[in-house]
């Protein structure tokens, strides 16, 4: 698209400061187009793979940030503030819609998208089965690379939670990957 | 009992694992219509605005338009004034041709009244004297005496500073005096 393809080597600062202080579409259509895959794939690992889930929370995701662009201090890179505004987001959704409990077997393999690798469908449909608590706090930390005290802020649990969370989610996808088959059953929390 | 660091310490990732783990760390776009709805919900809060097509970020000062503006009167103005300029010189230069004209006209006209009224009285001259005095010839030379008493007439008041004027004047008048025997005809121009 014309609109974003001035705005290739244009600082993610410069884009923000148009978007912020003009209300510039085509600014922002390049952060979109920028940072929406690596923000869409973190959600929708962290959703266990609904579609519809994930783009509903990039899409809250990315009105947060324009709302609140002015207040953000550029101490941190935009994508790390981004992520980190996607992962409350989910966050959000569970506690409003109280989803502390594993997703429906049918529901969770249905949501699995298919893939060329055998090895990565293995992976999304562990991923996919896990808690949600469980699997944001493995994918946080083993993939985003987030510490246990910015997890339990992020998500608004005790640091320690956030440990116990990651040892269950870890010995249960090695379980699992390294299993015959994967189970029906459900895992605990 | 486990603490947290016991945790992880029990159930920490291989080299593979973080592989796999590393390898799911793609990032891909979601459909175009997540960014068609984000846009047209960021443009309902006023946070964005359309993009204006090829106006190409071009920005126009108020004060760009209003400089315009009076450059724009000022040309109209000064061509106003220029053409009203031209067209009272146009009508001075026809008023003085017209003049120039006129003279010349004139001038024309009096060499060729005066040719024919020269010519007349040379075919009287030339009347056979034999014929004697008739009617019709004393006719003739009162009305060219009469004539040329108005041409010089017309000639001293043209310039009435010329002696010699006045002089031919004096004598054509008192020979033109009603005497015995003499016709006597008043001749309008």
């Amino acid at each position: 698209m014309d609109a974003q393809r001035w705005a290739r080597d244009v600082p993610d600062r410069e884009l923000a400061r148009r978007v912020e202080r003009d209300g510039d579409e085509a600014a922002f259509l390049a952060l979109y187009e920028r940072h929406t895959p690596r923000i869409y794939q973190s959600v929708l690992r962290l959703s266990g793979y609904l579609e519809h889930e994930a783009e509903d929370v990039v899409q809250e995701t990315w009105m947060q940030a324009v709302r609140g662009l002015r207040e953000f201090r550029w101490e941190a890179q935009f994508s790390t503030w981004l992520t980190t505004i996607a992962v409350r987001c989910c966050s959000h959704r569970w506690r409003r819609e109280g989803r502390e409990v594993q997703l429906p077997e049918a529901l969770a393999a249905a949501s699995v998208p298919a893939a060329p690798f055998a090895g990565r469908i293995d992976l999304q449909q562990a991923l996919a089965r896990l808690p949600e608590s469980n699997r944001a706090v493995l994918l946080l930390h083993d993939v985003e690379g987030y510490r246990h005290h910015e997890i339990a802020e992020l998500l608004g649990i005790a640091v320690g939670t956030s440990k116990a969370q990651l040892f269950r989610a870890r010995r249960q996808m090695r379980a699992w990957l390294d299993g015959p088959a994967a189970p029906a059953e459900g895992v605990e929390t | 009992m486990n603490t947290h660091d016991e945790f992880e310490e029990a159930v920490p990732l291989t080299s593979g694992e973080r592989e796999t783990l590393a390898a799911a760390d793609g990032g891909r776009m979601p459909d175009d219509t997540l960014r068609q709805r984000t846009v047209a919900a960021l443009r309902a809060e006023g946070l964005l605005r359309p993009a204006v097509p090829a106006r190409s970020g071009l920005h126009v000062a108020p004060s760009w338009w209003a400089a315009a503006a009076a450059a724009l009167v000022a040309v109209f103005l000064g061509g106003l004034g220029l053409g009203q300029s031209l067209a009272s010189r146009a009508a001075a230069d026809a008023m003085l041709a017209s003049h120039e004209q006129e003279r010349v006209v004139t001038a024309a006209w009096i060499q060729q009244l005066g040719s024919a009224y020269v010519t007349a009285l040379a075919s009287l001259a030339r009347r056979d004297p034999a014929g004697g005095a008739t009617a019709d010839l004393e006719q003739s030379e009162a009305v060219a005496r009469a004539v040329l008493i108005g041409a010089v007439a017309e000639l001293a008041r043209l310039r009435p500073d010329d002696a010699d004027m006045a002089l031919m004047l004096g004598i054509l008048e008192a020979e033109s005096r009603p005497a015995a025997g003499r016709i006597v005809r008043t001749v309008s121009f």
